[in-house]
C-alpha cells in the first residue's frame, strides 16, 4: 500500500507490540461501551412497559370474602368477591382507563418459568390479579388508591413497578458511569502506550533522524513518518480488536437467546449505537497518530 | 556566499574545538581542507553543513546571519548544502534509488521527476545496474557513489565531502576527485576535508589546514 518510510520503524520490536495493545484497548472499549448500550436499552425496555400500568394483588383466601359473612364460601369465591369490589373502585377513579382482571390460565402463563407447564393443581393458594392501564398522561396519587383499596378490599395490594425500577435504574446509572470511565481509562492508556513507543522510535533512530534533517527535512516530514507508522499498527490492532468485541457479543446474543432471559434482555443496539461502536476503532486510530504526531513534533522542538 | 569570522565552538563545557576561524568562501570556488586527526575538520565541516551552532563569533550563510536564522528556517538553508559522510550515513533498508531520492522527497518533488533524476544521476557515478541494490550489498565504493549521487541530486549550491577517499582505493579516489572537479565547474562551491596528500595536490586547489582548532590557508 505504501512505500518503505525513510525511518526503518518496520523493524522495531516494539511494533507488533503496539497493534496488540491497540486490539485489547478497542476490545475492551467495545465491550465496555456495549455493556452501557445494552443495559441503557434494557432499562427503557422495562421502563415502557410498566410506564402507565399497575398492578392489583389480591392474596388468596381474602378477609374480604370472611367479613362478607360467607362462612363456608371456598377461597376462590371469597377471592372472586374481593376482585369485583377492588375492579368496582378501580373503574370508578378518574386516573383508571381499564381495569382488567386477569383468568387463571394469564396466571400459570405467568408462573411458567417457576413452575412450570401445564394447569396449576387445585390445592396450590394462587393469588388473583388485576392488570390497570391509567389514561394517558393522567396523575395518579398512588398513595391515596392504595388507602382507598385497603379500605374496600383489606387483602390487595397495590403493585407500583416505578417502586422497584427506581433502585435498578440508579444502579443502572452507576454502571453507565463506570463503563464511560473505563472508556476513558482505556483512551488515557492508549496515549501513554503510544507516547513511550514514539520516544522510544525516536531514541533509537536519532541518527536516521538527524540525517534527515540535514537534508532539509522539517520537523512535520519526520512525524508524518511515526504517525504513517502508528496509523498501519493500531489500524491492525483496532481491526482485531473490534473483530474479537462482535465476536463476542454476538456469541452473547446467541446465548441468551437459547436460554431466553427475562433479565437482561437480548443484545440489541439502535442504528446510533452501531455507529457508536464502530467509531471506537476508528477513535482509537486517530488519537494514536495524533499522539504519535504530536510527541514527535514536541520532541524535535530540542533538536539543531 | 559563506563568511565565518572569529568563529568559535565547544561541545557542551569542553574545550574549544574551534578557535576564532575566519574564512570567506567565494561561490563556485573549491577548496581542501585539511589537518591531523582531531584538528576539528569535522567540527568546521558541521558547522558548515548547519548540524550546530557556534558558540561564538559569525557566520553568514546564503546572505543570512546564522544568529538571526530560526530554527523553522534551517531546513530551507539546508536543502542548499549537499553532504557527503565520512561513513555514507546510507539508510541499509532502502534501495540505492530510494536513498539517493531522499533529498528530493523530503523537498516535495513529484514521483516521475525523482525517478529520471535519480537514473540520471546513478548513473553519471557508474552505478545504473545498482539501482534497486541494498547498501549492504555494494562496495565500499559503491556505497560511496549512492552517497555522492544522494548528495548532487538537488543541485546544491555548497558540496561537502568528509574525507571521501577514505574507503576506496586510488583509482576510485581520482575518479571521485574528477566528479567533484566536474560539479565545481557547472557552479558548485566544494569544500573536501581529506588527509589525502595524493589527491590535494592533484587538483591544485586552494588549502586549508586546521591545526589545534585553528584555520591557517595555504595559497597556491
Amino acid at each position: 500500500m505504501w512505500g518503505p518510510l525513510d525511518l526503518p520503524l518496520e523493524k522495531d520490536a516494539g511494533g507488533r507490540l503496539l497493534s496488540l495493545v491497540m486490539a485489547a484497548m478497542v476490545f475492551l472499549a467495545v465491550l465496555a461501551l456495549a455493556g452501557a448500550f445494552i443495559l441503557d436499552h434494557s432499562l427503557a425496555g422495562w421502563r415502557a412497559g410498566v410506564a402507565g400500568r399497575l398492578t392489583v394483588e389480591i392474596a388468596p383466601g381474602s378477609a374480604a370474602a370472611a367479613k362478607a359473612g360467607d362462612a363456608t364460601a371456598d377461597a376462590d369465591a371469597a377471592a372472586a368477591a374481593s376482585v369485583k369490589a377492588a375492579l368496582k373502585l378501580l373503574r370508578a377513579h378518574r386516573a383508571v382507563a381499564r381495569a382488567t382482571p386477569l383468568g387463571r390460565r394469564d396466571i400459570e402463563t405467568l408462573l411458567k418459568p417457576w413452575l412450570g407447564a401445564g394447569p396449576l393443581p387445585k390445592d396450590i393458594p394462587v393469588p388473583r390479579l388485576i392488570s390497570v392501564r391509567l389514561k394517558p398522561g393522567a396523575s395518579l396519587d398512588t398513595a391515596a388508591l392504595r388507602k382507598a383499596l385497603r379500605a374496600k378490599v383489606p387483602d390487595a395490594r397495590l403493585d407500583d413497578a416505578s417502586l422497584w425500577l427506581k433502585p435498578l435504574v440508579r444502579f443502572i446509572h452507576v454502571a453507565e458511569s463506570l463503563s464511560a470511565a473505563v472508556v476513558l481509562l482505556i483512551a488515557l492508556a492508549t496515549v501513554m502506550m503510544v507516547v513511550f513507543a514514539t520516544r522510544a522510535g525516536l531514541a533509537v533512530h536519532h541518527e536516521v533522524i538527524e540525517l534527515l534533517h540535514l537534508m532539509g527535512a522539517r520537523d512535520s516530514y519526520i512525524a508524518r513518518q511515526f504517525a504513517l507508522h502508528t496509523f498501519k499498527l493500531s489500524a491492525i490492532g483496532a481491526v482485531l480488536g473490534i473483530g474479537a468485541a462482535a465476536a463476542i457479543l454476538w456469541f452473547l446474543g446467541r446465548i441468551a437467546a437459547l436460554v431466553a432471559l427475562p433479565v437482561p434482555p437480548a443484545v440489541h443496539f439502535s442504528h446510533v449505537g452501531w455507529a457508536a461502536l464502530a467509531a471506537v476503532p476508528l477513535f482509537a486510530v486517530l488519537l494514536a497518530v495524533w499522539t504519535a504526531r504530536l510527541t514527535v513534533r514536541r520532541t524535535l522542538k530540542h533538536m539543531m | 556566499m559563506i563568511r565565518f569570522e572569529n568563529v568559535g565552538l565547544r561541545y557542551g563545557l569542553g574545550p574549544e574545538v574551534l578557535r576564532d576561524v575566519s574564512f570567506h568562501l567565494e561561490p563556485g570556488s573549491f577548496h581542501f581542507l585539511t589537518g591531523a586527526s582531531g584538528a576539528g575538520k569535522t567540527s568546521l565541516l558541521r558547522l558548515l553543513y548547519l548540524a550546530h551552532r557556534p558558540s561564538r563569533g559569525l557566520i553568514t550563510m546564503f546572505e543570512r546571519n546564522l544568529a538571526e536564522v530560526e530554527r523553522r528556517e534551517l531546513p530551507a538553508l539546508r536543502r542548499r548544502i549537499g553532504v557527503v559522510f565520512q561513513d555514507f550515513r546510507l539508510l541499509d533498508h532502502l534501495s540505492a534509488m530510494d536513498n539517493v531520492a531522499l533529498p528530493l522527497r523530503i523537498a516535495g518533488a513529484k514521483k516521475d521527476e525523482i525517478r529520471s533524476h535519480v537514473a540520471e544521476l546513478l548513473a553519471w557515478v557508474g552505478l545504473e545496474d545498482k539501482v534497486n541494490a541494498r547498501p549492504p550489498t555494494l562496495s565500499g565504493g559503491e556505497k560511496q557513489g549512492v552517497a555522492i549521487a544522494r548528495a548532487v541530486i538537488t543541485r546544491p549550491k555548497l558540496l561537502l565531502a568528509d574525507e571521501p577517499t577514505g574507503n576506496v582505493d586510488p583509482e576510485r579516489a581520482l575518479r571521485l576527485m574528477r566528479l567533484f572537479l566536474e560539479l565545481n565547474k557547472i557552479g558548485t562551491t566544494v569544500v573536501v576535508a581529506t588527509h589525502d596528500r595524493r589527491l590535494i595536490e592533484s587538483a591544485g586547489k586552494p588549502v586549508w589546514r586546521l591545526q589545534a582548532g585553528e584555520l591557517k590557508i595555504e595559497r597556491r
